[in-house]
């Protein structure tokens, strides 16, 4: 049981660790937004409340400390340094790590422990010393503005309703329940309500059909003072009741002012007695009841207002950062998908039989079935879609500690970071995207120095941009750098042998070069990049999501990487095709167009494989032949053009047979050295057709007119 | 071999050509009739293609001509039965092909007898033993190995189907 809660723990402490790392970096950025510093104390403070409570007692040990020094910041006794900034990430990589360590405590990671608490300990006494000259430094005059963005929004079109409501001493005799009233009242909103019970005289003087007691509160509600008078409109007449709206401002000062400032703001108190009562130690609300300055009820409603008021931005908070949302797991995700794709497959059967039966009360059943089972799959699928902006988060820190370690200036700006993509490619986009940022630092972005001396910002900027297009999402990452030194990149290939010395290359041609496996142009070996192994790797993982990578670069002015990204693995539109017996899949992202072909002219062609399209002469494969097909080539065959990632090509084919929804399968490991395939997909009657990797087919095309010219 | 205890004595025979085989009842998931499979281009020869099991793309595999005995005959009487083995540390799920399914039967894995070095057309590793139920022989197949990559499933050269 406890094993469940220590796990729900590490995820929820993973996504906060998460938020703090861009909460930190925003702060960078802008160190007087007292908002941001308050997100990190909180994720900070829920850490250290829950590590405690699961027995995480070493992560409990110096969060604890690394509170404290955020707490001080808070009230802007630290300022907001990069050496601060510094610690903190540093600490919540810790956490990350102890996290990650489990139950194991290991030598090195208790010394980083007590390191990082002897800093924050010396950050936080360091500036003790000067703290008392400076009260008005950043973190302390913020408080001051509400919060911009979620109270605010969250609470349009909502007011707050301050209510007494005192019954009429009788109110029972009549059979009213007066807690079902204030149920009602409840459910207009939220609902802070004191009751106040000081009049109930002592058990033998009681009469029980008396009422002895009132309810004052606040109501934050859509509805208008006439809903909320509605509520007590039978018992109206012998209660009093009020209902006053208070403004806006009165709810926030709730929420940042202290209990004597309200006091006083809503007079129920001078101030003069305030700063008296202040001066003792005792909690100031009963102070004043003792002292007798206000009634016990006064204090409790106002009390009740503080709370209330936090009660209700917190939920606004809530409301405008989490979206109200839930947590599953990724593998229920999965299995729904599953489950749909399967739906899929069963209703296409379904209506491949209803239309063998032509029975049409089945037909109607089996198309209203069909247009369900397509809005859920649209549903199904876009909860696996995140916005790709919680792996820009990663890139900033990315960026930001290896410009540090390479002694150069970058900012990362992002775009689009609300573009959703599949959960699963967001996964595997991760690490090649880290290489190209890293790439772009390590070879583009040129030292602050040379930088000036080409007369432009010391700073250099990485641009990371994601946009929908069409099927696809493209993700650019664009530095202003030096650009690609295309004489280098050739002499580099020339030295590994990839190209030969005299070759004529297009500058297109060569900027690919540098997708070749063992390439690298790096002039001395860092510890980032320049080992060789990169961008091929990069190529690799792209091309196996169905991508593809393109370079434009500018000589002096920067280079841009564009990976094109199909939106989901799971699903796509397929051209079901025929060869023979046998059934195909071409993807309808990369079809180009149809056209047909006499047998004869198939034949003529011969060997050269070429034909024209479109005014162009397009290289083709003959399926049949390539993929060993039994059986004749009908009298007019048809191909298929696709694009392939640089270069188009033609399918022959005995038939299209049309578009077609399909539920992408693995193919499994047992067929992982099979080429030319990316996967399965479910026919209707239930017999399985292969999907073509279109890329790969090119390749190997392009492979074999290459060899057949050299032989030749 | 060293791993046969434990287990259930129960195993499905079968046949592939005329001699008898056997795999633990506890590997079979099901045992389905010939159906349409889709064969996978450019793929070994005994890769015999791939079908629709519940929904999952199941490859089908001829161990004939994994065992070099030939192609198997896609005939009537031709079953697939869907094994679950370990493959490269993970569970897999694949379909085999037998000439004709017997029934389970319950074998001693103690009572079996070590295969002998010669005379056998496997490698030594794919059995597990060999039993006599009656007059006849059942070779218990080791299936995990039976699909361990670049085992040869040969000492014969293929091609000698009888």
């Amino acid at each position: 049981m406890l094993d469940k809660f220590k796990s729900s723990f590490r995820e929820e402490a993973e996504e906060l660790l998460g938020q703090l790392e861009s909460t930190l970096l925003e702060l960078e950025d802008s160190p007087s937004d007292a908002e941001l510093l308050n997100a990190a104390f909180r994720a900070i403070h829920t850490i250290k409340g829950s590590a405690g409570m699961f027995g995480f007692d070493e992560i409990a040990r110096f969060t604890h400390d690394l509170e404290n020094v955020l707490d001080k910041a808070r009230a802007g006794k630290i300022a907001i340094s990069r050496e601060f900034i510094d610690l903190a990430l540093r600490g919540r990589d810790h956490i990350r790590g102890l996290l990650s360590s489990g139950d194991e405590l290991t030598e090195d990671l208790r010394r980083t422990t007590d390191a990082l608490v002897e800093e924050c300990r010396a950050l936080a006494a360091e500036t003790e010393a000067r703290n008392e000259a400076s009260p008005g430094s950043p973190g302390a005059a913020a408080p001051e503005q509400p919060a911009s963005g979620a109270p605010g929004a969250a609470s349009e079109g909502k007011r707050t309703f301050y209510i007494r409501f005192q019954p009429g001493p009788d109110i029972f005799r009549n059979g009213t329940r007066v807690l079902s009233l204030l149920a009602d009242l409840a459910e207009l909103g939220e609902a802070t309500l004191v009751p106040h019970v000081h009049d109930i005289p002592r058990l033998s003087e009681m009469d029980p059909e008396r009422c002895y007691c009132y309810w004052e509160g606040y109501l934050t509600t859509e509805s208008d003072r006439n809903a909320i008078r509605d509520v007590f409109i039978f018992v109206e007449s012998e209660s009093s009741l009020t209902i006053e709206e208070i403004e806006e401002t009165r709810i926030n000062d709730s929420r940042t002012k202290r209990l004597g400032e309200l006091l006083v703001q809503y007079q129920h108190v001078p101030p003069e007695e305030i700063s008296k009562a202040l001066s003792s130690q005792k909690r100031l609300g009963e102070i004043l009841v003792e002292k007798g300055i206000i009634s016990k009820d006064a204090l409790d409603t106002t009390l009740a207002g503080q709370n209330h008021a936090k009660k209700i931005q917190d939920k606004a908070a809530e409301a405008g950062g989490a979206l109200a949302s839930v947590r599953v797991a990724s593998e229920k995700l999965d299995q729904l998908v599953d489950l749909v794709g399967e739906l899929v497959t069963l209703q296409a059967r379904l209506a491949r039989t209803s239309l063998d039966l032509k029975e049409i009360s089945l037909a109607a059943i089996s198309e209203q079935f069909e247009r369900l089972i397509a809005q859920l799959r649209d549903n199904t699928m876009s909860i696996r879609m995140l916005p790709i902006g919680s792996t820009f988060n990663k890139f900033r820190r990315v960026v930001r500690d290896l410009s540090t370690e390479l002694g150069k200036e970058a900012d990362l700006l992002t775009e689009g970071a609300d573009t959703e993509l599949d959960k699963t490619v967001i996964e595997r986009l991760n690490d090649p995207l880290v290489h190209i940022i890293r790439n772009s630092l390590d070879h583009g972005i040129e030292s602050p120095q040379d930088r000036e001396a080409a007369g432009k910002n010391r700073k250099g900027t990485i641009l990371l941009k994601a946009q929908h297009s069409g099927a696809h999402v493209l993700i650019s990452v664009r530095d202003d750098g030096a650009g690609l030194n295309a004489e280098a990149i050739r002499a580099k290939a020339v030295e590994r042998g990839i190209v030969a010395p005299g070759q004529e290359l297009t500058e297109a041609e060569i900027n690919q070069l540098i997708f070749h496996p063992g390439f690298s142009t790096a002039k001395s070996v860092t510890k980032v990049s320049g080992r060789g192994v990169g961008m091929d790797v990069v190529k690799r993982e792209i091309d196996s999501l169905g991508g593809t990578v393109m370079i434009s670069t500018e000589r002096g002015r920067g280079t841009e990487m564009t990976l094109k990204i199909p939106l989901t693995l799971a699903i796509i539109e397929g051209l079901l095709v025929a060869v023979g017996g046998e059934y195909y899949v071409v993807p309808l992202s990369s079809v180009d167009g149809c056209i047909e072909i006499p047998k004869e002219d198939l034949r003529k062609v011969g060997e050269r494989r070429i034909i024209p399209y479109r005014g162009d002469l397009l290289p083709f494969v003959d399926l049949r032949s390539y993929f060993e097909v039994p059986g004749e080539t009908p009298d007019i065959a048809q191909i298929v053009i696709a694009n392939a990632q640089d270069s188009r090509l033609g399918f022959v084919v005995d038939n299209v047979i049309g578009d077609y929804q399909t539920v992408i399968k693995p193919l499994g490991r047992m067929y992982k050295d099979v080429s030319g395939i990316s996967g399965a997909t479910i026919l209707g009657d239930g017999t399985v057709a292969l999907i073509l990797d279109v890329n790969r087919l090119s390749q190997a095309v392009q492979a074999e007119s290459q060899r057949k010219v050299q032989a030749g | 071999m060293e791993e046969t205890s434990g287990r259930t004595g129960e195993y499905l025979c079968f046949f592939l050509g005329q001699e008898q085989y056997a795999v633990n009842v506890s590997r079979v998931e099901v045992v389905l009739e010939m159906q349409n499979v889709t064969r996978v281009p450019k793929a070994p020869p005994h890769m015999r293609g791939v079908i629709n099991h519940r929904g999952s793309v199941v490859p089908v595999v001829d161990l004939r001509m994994r065992f070099g005995m030939g192609p198997s005959k896609l005939a009537e009487g031709t079953s697939i039965i869907i094994l679950q083995i370990e493959y490269g540390g993970d569970l897999l799920t694949v379909g085999v092909l037998a000439d004709g399914v017997r029934e389970v039967v319950n074998l001693d894995p103690a009572d079996t007898e070590k295969p002998p070095r010669l005379g056998s057309r496997l490698d030594e590793a794919v059995i597990e033993g060999i039993a006599k139920r009656g007059d006849e022989f059942v070779i218990l197949l080791n299936i995990d190995e039976a699909f361990r990559e670049g085992v040869p499933g040969t000492a014969v050269p293929a091609g000698t189907d009888r």
